[in-house]
């Protein structure tokens, strides 16, 4: 059961082999491919939440060290830094942080390293103050004090925190970070070696406004620097308003991570689970019925196999029957159905009798984000199945 | 309405150990004596999951302060508890956290009844981790039903020869003896004034 | 060595025993109860014999701040389905009192009733902590086993609860 876990780290299940890598025709290699040959890049891999977005891109990092042309740096930077009050340089300043650590230890860059050991590390200093900020000691003149009553007729110090970008409260100037990631860029290339971010979790920033807000300036930069970049973007870049529309004519390319339907004919679903070991605890009706009811949703396969085999134990069976697999759609189902109101609930049983969505309109982009609609194309749009199982119908159901 | 399943807080921590101690659930308190009821989680889960366990409280959290509490350490169980206070703004702002949140130990959400609403609606990526794992917490099977303790008291009238008013008037008159037998059938009469 | 002498060596034996349950401090009662079922719930993992300590366990809440923690019947009259059974063919039943003190608890009795397998000598063995000294402290220690003869009492020293399971599970129960 241990391989079924849907909050397991995506890098440890890659290593342990869980991971099916053609589940998205090895759209990992197309990203990284395009990002190595082409410095400077940018693309987008937007995706609903539980697609598999993380997968793809450790995915795209594992290949371009294999590759060995490039260094990858894969950073989640929404674990970084508080998204919600991101600014301009954010970025930057994280890649700054990773870049130079990686530098600084990669084997095959030490000899250049030890030849301007102290440089390197002075500029990781600029670097890492940069991005946390630093402490300074700034001498007060007595004068500036007027008006104010103090004893001291002399100077004094006083102990300043400067915040840094990582801890963000003001803007500070993007060009500031230029010449110090020159320096480390500049050592990587004497290997050969280009430079691939691949920004995890700005997919997070739901509003589109603040992603563009943010990453604007910095991704000039990152252009300029010829530092390629992979990203991920949420479902909001693609559908719905203008905005979303800006973020995607800012990237050269711009990747849907679509969810996967679950045809037996494909049989893409199954062999998640099968790459799991799932016959052992599903039998086929069983894990057919749960590829159903996750929609194509990865991160709901994977949690609904475990869901169910837990229920299977703790009822103290040996296996799963179909009544375990009914009872935990029908917690997931409850789950997102809970704060629907009743258009929202008219929108979702209209969407599943007319296949009519509008995916303009704010309220079904927000259906989109909360997975309650889910997005097989451009044009597919479905109610998710575990979510049209406990949904109230006030008219019978049409055969 | 449609509602979630109800468990017992023992049963609650058996999933997350089953889990291997990691995982993310979340459990919707009671309308009353939410405090006692959080006590009694965390008892349950010190006791069958082995770790330490701390409530971090979601009401007034920082990006900064909420990851230290997580990650430092990161093995032990942590309960984050939610109220009525905690705003849609709130949650979205703590599923833009996600990330920073991912820890070995399990992360337990403590939930009013009717919050799964704001997680759903506001935080998509953390009830995403969540998936069916939501439970009402439920009576704990344990506590003895006034059914088995009628039975109990029948069994020991029965084996003495003694009525239950007869045991009362001797230990009222310190004549009873001192075996275990009798202290419990003491307390199954409710007279633990009396031991 | 007369019996008076005897007897008061018993007495001072109890006046230890007393000494040393106002000194041990308890968690809590609902604390100790779940700490129980608990350990009974990862012992039960590893036996053959199906138990089911969620169902076996069972808590009497506080009454004037004395709660009881019960499983199996108060007195062993037999082979029941309340009773922990072990794969010898042993079984258990137990009861213990507590009495909440400031934010912990203090033992106030316990039972302990290991019934061994079928023809084994002795039949049972019984670990009981009375509530009180007995008149006769020589006869009827605080603190005794019964090596399956209910008029003799060997007095023991106090136990923690877990204690007595530990000697259960881990030892009594791995020579049969």
């Amino acid at each position: 059961m241990q391989s079924f876990n849907p909050t397991a780290p995506a890098r440890g299940v890659i290593e342990a082999g869980l991971v099916c890598e053609d589940l998205h025709r090895f759209l990992f290699r197309h990203l990284a491919a395009r990002a190595d040959l082409e410095p400077g890049s940018q693309q987008l891999l937007v995706g609903g939440v539980g697609s598999g977005k993380t997968t793809e891109l450790l995915l795209g990092e594992r290949w371009l060290r294999e590759q060995g042309h490039a260094l990858p740096l894969y950073i989640d930077i929404s674990a970084e830094t508080d998204l919600s009050s991101l600014n301009s340089g954010s970025l930057l300043a994280s890649f700054g942080v990773h870049l130079g650590w990686s530098v600084l230890n990669d084997p095959a860059l030490r000899p250049l390293v030890n030849e301007k050991t102290e440089k390197l590390k002075e500029t990781y200093s600029k670097v890492t103050e940069y991005a946390y900020g630093k402490q300074v000691k700034r001498r007060v003149d007595p004068l500036e004090n007027l008006g104010v009553v103090y004893g001291a007729l002399q100077s004094h110090f006083v102990t300043e925190e400067l915040p840094g970008k990582l801890k963000p409260v003001l803007a500070r100037d993007i060009r500031e970070i230029r010449q110090p990631l020159e320096e480390f860029l500049s050592v990587a290339r004497e290997v050969n070696r280009d430079v691939v971010v691949i920004f995890d979790g700005l997919d997070r920033l739901l509003d589109p406004t603040k992603f563009l807000s943010v990453a604007n300036q910095d991704l000039r930069l990152f252009r300029e620097l010829k530092v390629s970049i992979l990203a991920t973007a949420p479902l909001s870049a693609l559908f719905g308003a203008e905005v979303g529309q800006s973020i995607s004519d800012h990237f050269d390319r711009v990747h849907h991570l679509s969810v996967i339907a679950a045809d037996p004919r494909n049989g893409s679903l199954r062999s998640v689970l099968e790459k799991r070991r799932g016959s052992e605890l599903l039998s086929e009706q069983d894990a057919d019925s749960i590829c159903h009811y996750s929609g194509g949703v990865l991160r709901d396969l994977i949690s609904l196999a475990r869901d169910a085999a837990e229920e299977a134990y703790v009822s103290d069976r040996d296996s799963i029957t179909a009544a375990d697999v009914e009872k935990v759609v029908h917690q997931l189902g409850t789950g997102y159905l809970r704060g629907l109101g009743p258009e929202a609930i008219k929108t979702l049983l209209n969407l599943e009798s007319s296949k009519s969505f509008q995916v303009d309109q704010a309220a079904n982009v927000e259906l989109l984000l909360t997975r309650r609609v889910l997005e097989y194309s451009s044009t597919d749009f479905r109610v998710h199945p575990a979510l049209l199982s406990v949904i109230p119908r006030t008219e019978p159901k049409r055969a | 309405m449609l509602d979630f399943e109800s468990q017992p807080f023992v049963e609650i921590a058996r999933r997350l150990e089953m889990r291997g101690g990691h995982g993310w659930i979340a459990v919707l308190s009671p309308p009353s004596s939410r405090a006692l009821a959080l006590d009694e989680l965390q008892t349950e889960l010190r006791s069958i999951l082995q770790v330490p366990t701390r409530v971090v409280p979601l009401d007034t959290f920082t990006f900064e302060g909420l990851r230290e509490a997580l990650q430092q350490p990161n093995d032990d169980a942590v309960v984050l508890s939610a109220g009525a206070e905690l705003t849609p703004e709130k949650w979205s702002r703590l599923d833009i956290m996600r990330s920073a949140l991912e820890r070995i130990g399990p992360v337990i959400f403590w939930l009013a009844p009717n919050d799964v609403a704001n997680l759903t609606g506001s935080a998509p990526n953390i009830r995403s981790l969540i998936g069916a794992s939501i439970f009402i917490a439920g009576p704990d099977g344990g506590i003895m039903t006034e059914e088995e303790r009628r039975e109990r008291l029948k069994e020991l009238v029965q084996y003495f020869g003694l009525s239950n008013e007869e045991i009362v008037r001797r230990a009222e008159s310190k004549e009873l003896p001192p075996e275990p037998e009798f202290v419990e059938w003491l307390v199954l009469l409710g007279r633990g004034d009396l031991v | 060595m007369t019996l008076e002498r005897a007897r008061s060596r018993a007495e001072t034996l109890d006046s230890g025993t007393q000494k040393e349950i106002g000194e041990r401090m308890l968690a809590p009662p609902r604390v100790v109860f779940s700490e129980i079922r608990a350990y009974l719930y990862r012992r039960c993992e590893k036996m053959r014999t199906k138990n089911d300590p969620y169902d076996l366990l069972k808590l009497v809440p506080e009454s004037n701040g004395v709660a009881s923690i019960e499983l199996g019947p108060t007195i062993d009259k037999g082979p029941t389905p309340e009773h922990l059974h072990f794969e010898s063919g042993a079984r258990l039943s137990f009861g213990l009192t507590l009495r909440e003190v400031d934010r912990g608890s203090q033992l106030v009795a316990f039972r302990y009733h290991y019934q061994l397998p079928a023809k084994s000598s002795p039949e049972y063995l019984r670990f009981d902590l009375n509530e009180g000294p007995h008149p006769d402290s020589l006869v009827e220690p605080r603190g005794h086993l019964h090596p399956g003869l209910e008029d003799v009492r060997i007095p023991i020293s106090l136990h923690d609860p877990f204690e007595i399971l530990d000697r259960i599970f881990f030892v009594l129960e791995k020579r049969t």
